[in-house]
């Protein structure tokens, strides 16, 4: 029986984020170090609050930090409108009994990756905490073994702007500051959660049939996600974005075509705010491009891009983690 | 009964006047004793070693610490830079602390061309005797000003990087300042090139994040420090007496004249003292209160400073296929922004404070 993986997530713990939790802290040979919280689906005392609530189901007594409570230079705009007004499909939940720590999440986001190099590092919310995290302590980037992004919309249409995806339009500067980090990187763009990957009503009817309190929860907090979705794309089902890359991040092998390619994050427009340019032919370097291009060159990072997941298996996983 | 009350009243009458002065003097020494605490966010830099240097000599100023940004040269050599200088002045008791390392969404643009190979001229300081703070930067910030409620001003005289980040960390800071006075910005046109000035120029991203974290932001810009001129006039009167911090700041502003002169300037912009001076007097600087955008997108003016000089936007209301004006939509002020300055008496001011020490 091989070590436990050290997890570190960062989350803005809405109804896809904590199906998310779950999946990690139900996982048998993860120990997830701590949660990080930060604002975005809904605002950051609520988001802690619902971390909370997620790891008292799992009975876990993992910590749980605050962080930051706006993006760092754009005005907040939460996603209440899709996850319901509490982030949980607004069914009042009971208050936790656990508290939040003491410490900000970004002492522990720090704190957490030097004690333990060669963590997966799982981002499902804004990465605002994390980008104040790497202009404190810059090394950081290099002691964590992979940094798994949800977030962006890799060539192809955003679901809160027609450009880009929420986490990454709602605080762009903090998105480029780890897209230019050196963090290993693998974006998990929001369209992996749609197709065959939604789950459908016969899918809802099994996990439903599970019977267990967490299969439950998942389903019911779920429940205004499900008629957002279906009045945003028309498809019926619950899309959950965050557990598919929950699901990459414990199982790499679920996903089934990667590529690597420099990301820049666009901060200058407001017709394509936090639209995650993929540079998917690898011409960045060439002469009409180098120059705009020159930050992403610098560095030398590319991200690993998932353009495809095994539905089935991930389907499997969710189930497993649920029942 | 009307003896006593006499005599009483006598004795009121002549000691009154001295109670009163007693009283009075009692007033003026206790505020004139209460000097104001701030912390200087630096990158020195020619004129912030100045400016760090005329903060030390006001009695009235209590310098709680030194955070280090980068900007005119990097956060290391900031760093030593910092130390070197309040070893000099024989202050090892004031925090000096390490921030950032470089602005959040940019690569640094560091300024060897107008402040030396050091940041000071060339000049080679003695190795500093004292120690740097371990804590970092904007950390030290946030703790000094919950340590000191309403009592901090904060004086960042370089890229607005740490305020940013310690403001980003805990934003109840902005109501617990007492002041923040930065040097930066411009609304009159840049000194880096058309629109920016080079603080503001280094880390838009942080500038836009301080002017609007909800404290009123007073801004020395450079269009004010380039009509704040060090002259050879007063460089002469600084040499008229010698002294370890003197001799230095003679040596520095005789380079940064030098420089200015070569560029076809009549002097060298005070900028970052003229801060530390509007801190010390407000009276050697005009404000005017205003709302101050900071451009993070253009292509000639990212780093601009954009002051609304009239106080508010006209309101257009479409009306078919074209828009018309309906009145003006007032803006909420954000800003003092300095438009003016009494050369003269800062300069004077600067000169007293450091000559002979």
């Amino acid at each position: 029986m091989s070590e436990k993986r050290t997890f570190l997530i960062d989350t803005d713990t809405a109804s896809d984020d904590a199906v998310a939790l779950i999946m990690a802290l139900r996982a048998s040979d993860v120990s997830v170090a701590a949660i990080t919280v930060v604002a975005g689906n809904v605002d950051v005392q609520q988001a802690t609050r619902n971390a909370l609530y997620t790891a008292e189901l799992c009975d876990s007594s993992v910590p749980i930090f605050t962080g930051a409570d706006k993006p760092l230079v754009r005005f907040y705009q939460s996603a209440t409108w899709f996850h319901g007004r509490d982030g949980l499909g607004g069914h009042d939940y009971p208050r936790p009994k656990r508290h939040a720590e003491r410490t900000h999440a970004v002492e522990a986001i720090i704190e957490t990756i030097n004690a333990n190099p060669g963590l997966v590092l799982v981002t499902l919310g804004p990465l605002t905490n994390i980008a104040l995290a790497l202009s404190k302590a810059p090394a950081i980037s290099g002691k964590v073994a992979r940094c798994v992004v949800m977030g962006g919309a890799p060539c192809c249409e955003g679901n809160v702007t027609p450009a880009a995806e929420y986490n990454i339009w709602v605080d762009p500067e903090a998105a480029q500051i780890i897209f230019r980090s050196g963090m290993p990187i693998e974006l998990i763009g929001w369209q992996l959660c749609r197709g065959d990957a939604v789950l459908f009503e016969s899918d809802i009817r099994y996990v439903s049939s599970l019977g267990t309190k967490l299969a439950h929860f998942a389903v019911e907090c779920n429940s205004h996600a499900r008629e957002a979705y279906k009045l945003q794309t028309n498809e019926d089902g619950i899309c959950l974005p965050d557990p598919v890359a929950m699901c990459v991040a414990l199982d790499p092998t679920i996903a089934t075509q990667w590529s690597e390619h420099y990301v820049a994050v666009e901060t200058g427009s407001d017709l394509t705010r936090g639209m995650t340019v993929v540079d998917r032919l690898n011409v960045a370097g060439d002469e009409r491009n180098r120059i705009v291009w020159q930050d992403a060159l610098r560095r030398g990072g590319k991200a690993k891009v998932c353009w495809s997941i095994d539905n089935q298996r991930w389907k499997s996983a969710l189930y497993a983690a649920l029942r | 009964m009307h003896r006593l009350t006499v005599t009483r009243a006598l004795i009121f009458k002549r000691s009154f006047p001295t109670i009163a002065i007693l009283i009075v003097s009692f007033v003026a020494l206790a505020s004139a004793q209460t000097p104001k605490r701030v912390i200087i966010d630096t990158d020195p830099g020619v004129d912030d070693a100045l400016a760090i240097l005329l903060a030390l000599n006001s009695p009235e100023l209590k310098v709680e610490a030194l955070t280090v940004v980068p900007g005119n040269v990097e956060a290391a050599q900031g760093l030593e830079n910092a130390l070197k200088i309040v070893s000099l002045a024989g202050r090892c008791d004031i925090a000096v602390a390490a921030g950032a390392q470089h602005p959040l969404n940019q690569k640094l643009i560091t300024a060897q061309y107008w402040h030396g190979k050091n940041g000071l001229a060339g000049v080679e300081l003695p190795a500093s005797k004292c120690k740097a703070d371990v804590r970092f930067g904007p950390d030290l910030i946030i703790e000094t000003i919950h340590k000191y409620p309403h009592e901090i001003t904060l004086i960042p005289v370089g890229p607005l990087t740490n305020i940013a980040l310690a403001v980003s960390k805990d934003p109840s800071i902005a109501g617990l300042v007492k002041d923040i006075v930065i040097m930066g910005g411009s609304i009159t046109g840049g000194n880096v090139n058309g629109a920016a000035e080079a603080n503001i120029y280094n880390d838009p991203e942080a500038a836009a994040i301080v002017f609007n974290a909800g404290w009123m932001v007073t801004m020395i810009g450079s269009d004010v420090g380039e009509r704040t001129l060090i002259t050879r006039k007063y460089l002469g009167e600084l040499q008229a007496l010698h002294g370890p911090e003197s001799d230095f700041v003679a040596g520095l502003a005789d380079f940064y004249l030098t420089r200015s002169e070569k560029s076809g300037y009549e002097g060298a912009a005070m900028y970052d003292p003229l801060a530390v001076g509007t801190v010390l007097d407000p009276s050697v600087v005009t404000l005017k209160e205003m709302h101050v955008d900071v451009e993070t997108k253009g292509e000639f003016t990212r780093g601009e400073t954009v002051g609304n000089r009239m106080g508010s936007d006209e309101n257009n209301v479409l009306h078919g296929d074209h828009y018309e004006i309906d009145g003006v939509i007032p803006l909420k002020p954000n800003a003092r922004v300095c438009t003016a300055s009494d050369a003269d008496r800062f300069l004077r001011l600067f000169i007293s404070r450091i000559k002979g020490k």
